[in-house]
């Protein structure tokens, strides 16, 4: 478990990064439940399709908890990230309380830190908004995959099965479950929902943190976009005008080349000109 | 009826593959690092990031045409050569053709604002011309891969009297047929809120999006089929090769990445010819030239709807298409699918010279 953790950790973006970890982690949770030594004698043992579906159930309230502190571990990892520049957003705005309800209308500028608060404790909010909206989609693939497996498992009872073909059944059923998800409109709205979220959070947070380093006479993300956007800009313009002097000199090159074809031409002529005089006075 | 499980089966099998598992550390150790883009060549010419690589060969090449490679931005270029049995570009060589690439490099942030218009028009234009020149010729034979081939279409369009031909590899240029997934991924997405806060799309976030399209299998059931290949080094090799591609991915420039999402997954500008790169309007009706469009069947990145588009898009009285039976890795790692399309290539590349 750290060792996902770690990698949901890596991301720089986890909310929108972690998606997948969060959808391997369920798969692997999963796959841990099956091959659980107590559940696996239990669904042998089933001899009759009540007893088959009860041990199913148990399977299904196990995978309830594990589902809960999948989705509550993103939750956090998103929240740690963004922890420091909620710090941030209180450090700047100190003498306010973000816990706290607002107190009577704050006054000089403590108004602004004040409205960065809210905007930042707002659009956090919402990122979780979003996320727990997700888990629903979470929750529903992970449910039908479980109900997947129960009827692969239940079509196989003829055959002796060791992990890999279990593991096979769990990834088909898992996959069966999710690919209808993936292509459902709900899905797509709320993954839309989500990545917005999480980038309104980022640019509440970046602007609190561009005006603290600005405060502080240090240049700040915000500028150095800005430098860049020019840069770039100057990059085409260099661009635009090597080429155009490159231009100018194919142009040059080509002129030279027509005056000494054109002065060949009028060489020729002339000597053809002056040829017959000479042929004229040799004949003379 | 019960299920038959047999605890002691299981036992057995778990500690085979225990042994496997340390196996295949041994293995991974031995074999680290992996060697990617076998074929030998040149960087000939370089424009900030970009580079231009010319491959090597030992015999002069039989078309007059120089072919230049437009790979996607998204991913790297090296699996079109990860071996010599497996490569593009060796078999167009081989084939006859002085095969050039523009490789685009890793965006810095420094490369946040480079736009598409700075990828077409830029880096692909000068590319061309430098072919051009080194060739003493007016015309390169494009081979677009991906959203390279989206980019290759843009700039026949764009530049048709520099464009003697155009090859697209899965290429998707109707963003919204097909029931594209991406499209639908892509569709209730603020790019412009995405991009002012990222920047650069770091592309850990994109490799996100692509595993998450078949999570399971990618994440989960490639390593445990890995555990089969441990008694067949070559076959390791191989996987290894793949998977050091699959994670060698740079980030997106933000705008270029911002338009690229916006115009063509959301708004379908290509095929309505509302496609703008900075002040050029981009005209499908300039793709004249003749044009050789190979997709596959089972792509789940690029639905075949969306790459055979082109033939009604383009107006190229000499367009010629292949469905090949595969998905969109495939094309570029199957030796079954791709002794099915690298003589049509090569042939076209000929009767197209």
């Amino acid at each position: 478990m750290n060792h996902n953790a770690e990698a949901v950790s890596r991301h720089r973006t986890p909310a929108l990064a972690g998606i997948a970890n969060v959808l391997q982690l369920i798969f692997q949770r999963g796959m841990d439940l099956i091959s659980d030594a107590g559940l696996l004698s239990r669904l042998a043992a089933a001899s009759t399709p009540g007893e088959f579906e009860q041990a199913l159930e148990t399977l299904r309230q196990r995978f309830e908890p594990e589902l809960d502190d999948i989705v509550r571990r993103w939750l956090e990892q998103t929240a740690a990230t963004l922890l420091s520049w909620q710090g941030l957003i209180t450090a700047v705005g100190a003498g306010l309380d973000p816990r706290a309800n607002p107190p009577a209308q704050p006054l000089g500028p403590l108004q602004h830190k004040r409205r960065q608060l809210d905007a930042g404790n707002a659009a956090l909010a919402a990122l979780r908004d979003a996320q727990l909206e997700f888990a629903g989609q979470l929750r529903l693939i992970a449910g039908n995959a479980i109900a997947g497996f129960g009827a692969a498992l239940q079509s196989q009872y003829d055959r002796e099965l060791g992990l890999r073909e279990l593991f096979d059944l769990w990834l088909e059923a898992s996959e069966a479950a999710y690919e209808p998800v993936l292509h459902s409109d709900d899905y797509s709205a709320s993954l839309g929902r989500l990545v917005n979220a999480a980038a309104d959070a980022l640019r509440v947070l970046q602007r609190v943190r561009d005006e603290a380093l600005e405060a502080l006479r240090l240049p700040s993300p915000r500028e150095l976009a800005a430098m860049q956007q020019r840069m770039q800009q100057l990059r085409r313009e260099q661009r635009a005008m090597q080429q155009a002097l490159a231009d100018a000199q194919a142009w040059r090159q080509e002129l030279t080349e027509l005056r000494a074809e054109l002065a060949r031409l009028r060489g020729t002529g002339r000597a053809r000109r002056r040829r017959p005089r000479r042929e004229g006075s040799r004949a003379d | 009826m019960p299920i038959k499980l047999d605890p002691a089966h299981i036992e057995r099998e778990w500690r085979e593959l225990s042994g496997r598992l340390a196996r295949l550390h041994e293995e991974l150790r031995r074999q680290r690092p992996v060697t990617l883009a076998a074929s030998p060549r040149q960087a000939v010419w370089q424009d900030d990031g970009a580079t231009l690589y010319r491959y090597l060969s030992d015999r002069p090449a039989r078309n007059r045409t120089p072919v230049l490679i437009v790979y996607s931005l998204i991913n790297r270029p090296s699996i079109l050569d990860l071996r010599p049995q497996r490569s593009l570009v060796g078999a167009l060589r081989d084939g006859g053709s002085d095969v050039y690439l523009l490789d685009w490099g890793y965006p810095t942030p420094a490369d946040r604002f480079l736009s598409l218009d700075d990828y077409v028009n830029g880096y692909l234009d000068r590319a061309v011309r430098e072919i051009c020149r080194r060739h003493d010729c007016d015309e390169v034979a494009l081979l677009g891969v991906c959203q390279g081939g989206t980019l290759a279409l843009c700039y026949a369009a764009l530049h048709p009297q520099r464009v003697r031909g155009v090859i697209t590899l899965v290429t998707p240029v109707d963003f919204h047929a097909g029931e594209s997934v991406l499209y639908r991924l892509c569709k209730h997405i603020d790019f412009d809120r995405v991009v002012d806060a990222a920047g650069n799309v770091p592309a850990d976030v994109l490799n996100a999006i692509f595993v998450s399209l078949k999570p399971y299998r990618v994440l989960s059931q490639r390593y445990v089929d890995m555990l089969g290949l441990v008694d067949d080094p070559q076959a390791m090799t191989e996987f290894l090769r793949m998977e050091q591609w699959m994670y060698d991915s740079p980030d997106q420039a933000g705008e270029a990445f911002r338009q690229f999402a916006k115009d063509c997954y959301q708004r379908n500008a290509l095929v309505r010819g509302e496609l703008r790169l900075g002040d050029h309007a981009v005209d499908p009706a300039r793709l004249t030239m003749p044009i050789l469009n190979v997709y596959a069947s089972a792509d789940h990145l690029v639905p075949p709807a969306s790459a055979a588009a082109l033939g009604a898009l383009a107006p190229s009285r000499d367009y010629c298409e292949i469905a090949l039976d595969s998905g969109h890795l495939g094309v570029f790692i199957s030796g079954r699918v791709q002794r099915a399309f690298f003589p049509a290539l090569i042939d076209w590349l000929r009767d197209h010279d």
